[in-house]
């Protein structure tokens, strides 16, 4: 069996490591270690636009991924009726609300509310 | 994970959530105080007459969470019912997705779901988190080896952690307190039935929903006829695994004898507990 041949402009050995942290200098892809590089690198650095993914534009995927609510949650039933000025409820074994009960629990919070505050 | 596991891993989170909350505030005694609760995290709570609307309400206004307590319903504030009541408000302000729900206002402001609200998931969480945090695992079966099997057991245990029937019977029939099967009646017609692990195993797993089936002088006969009722406070008597369970044919080797208990839950209906006289399968 013939030994395979050996490319003519193949890089002799150890001319490899040497081009390869060249190109890596150039192309500011290794850390910068002399003054002169460090320089080069910022100038180079000045002169590239580099977008930033949109999913990382905000910081809720990066940062707080365990704050976010579940997959898993439950929403709540739909009901027909409003949602309006900031409330919300949950009744075990809800039913209709009349008017006049609906000011009653009105009344009720107002006086608990007042007493918490120490307000009788 | 299938969805059903999802769901039983949701169901034992809330379960560890409602225990912890329980040992938390639940120090010298056994049993857990949902009021004492809902005062040490600054929830306003009101009890009054709110007719027909609901048995209890978690509202979220202004930045503030404040629980309603409807008396015409639950009779008295240190009833089973009511203490179940607001443990049931408790879970959806301590369970973090029914919180920030509510918190969000993108809840109805009105609590119209009454219709389907039993298969409702969340009012089953809300309902899980409630029977563990009055009747926390550890504690509950500790307490239900040292009682009588059967209904007497569960008044027991309703009298040691001031629950109602209804709930103490289920966490006994879950926890395998005894080899029960519990079925639930409504004024008009059968409910809901639950068994017991090893009910289940021994392949107990159908029952008789029919109410004109039940005999007369029947326990559970005798409680929805509203009979004067013994001292020990339920019904008893005896019956055949053929009578109860459909599968079960006369005669046959699992057509074992069953004690059959029953108790009036006033307007609530019926609850029917059977085992098997033998005390195991």
């Amino acid at each position: 069996m013939t030994k395979p041949s050996h490319p003519a402009n193949a890089p002799k050995s150890g001319d490899t490591e040497r081009l390869v942290e060249e190109y890596l200098r150039r192309s500011v892809q290794s850390i910068p270690q002399t003054p002169e590089e460090v320089a080069a690198a910022e100038a180079w650095i000045a002169n590239q636009s580099i977008e930033v993914p949109k999913r990382l534009l905000a910081a809720d995927p990066c940062v707080v991924p365990a704050l976010r609510p579940s997959a898993r949650a439950i929403p709540f039933p739909q009901a027909v009726s409003d949602v309006g000025q900031g409330l919300a409820r949950a009744a075990r074994d809800g039913k209709t609300i009349t008017p006049d009960v609906e000011e009653r629990m009105k009344r009720d919070r107002e006086q608990k509310e007042r007493e918490a505050k120490g307000d009788k | 994970m299938t969805s059903e596991q999802e769901r039983q891993r949701r169901l034992d989170d809330i379960a560890d959530l409602a225990e912890g909350v329980s040992d938390e505030y639940t120090k010298a005694s056994q049993r857990t105080e949902p009021e004492a609760i809902i005062a040490a995290k600054k929830i306003t709570l009101s009890f009054g007459d709110y007719a027909d609307a609901f048995d209890g309400l978690l509202e979220h206004k202004n930045g503030a969470f404040h629980i309603y307590g409807n008396l015409h319903r639950l009779k008295s504030r240190e009833s089973g019912r009511a203490r179940f009541t607001l443990a049931h408000e408790l879970g959806h302000f301590f369970i973090d997705d029914h919180r920030r729900e509510l918190q969000s206002g993108r809840t109805p402001s009105h609590p119209s779901f009454s219709d389907y609200q039993s298969k409702n998931p969340v009012e089953q969480e809300a309902d899980h988190f409630a029977s563990h945090l009055l009747m926390p695992l550890v504690r509950f079966a500790k307490a239900g080896k040292r009682v009588a099997i059967g209904l007497e057991g569960v008044l027991a245990l309703r009298d040691t952690f001031g629950t109602s029937i209804t709930s103490t019977a289920i966490r006994c029939t879950k926890l395998e307190v005894g080899p029960y099967t519990l079925i639930k009646w409504s004024p008009d017609d059968f409910e809901w039935k639950w068994f017991s692990p090893s009910t289940f195993a021994a392949g107990y797993r159908a029952v008789m929903k029919t109410k004109a089936n039940i005999p007369r002088d029947s326990a559970t006969g005798k409680a929805m006829a509203g009979d004067t009722l013994p001292e020990k406070g339920f019904f008893q008597s005896g019956t055949s695994a053929s009578a109860w369970f459909p599968g079960i044919w006369a005669g046959t080797q699992r057509d074992v004898l069953f004690i059959e208990q029953a108790i009036l839950l006033g307007e609530f209906g019926v609850l029917t507990l059977l085992f098997p006289e033998q005390r195991k399968f």
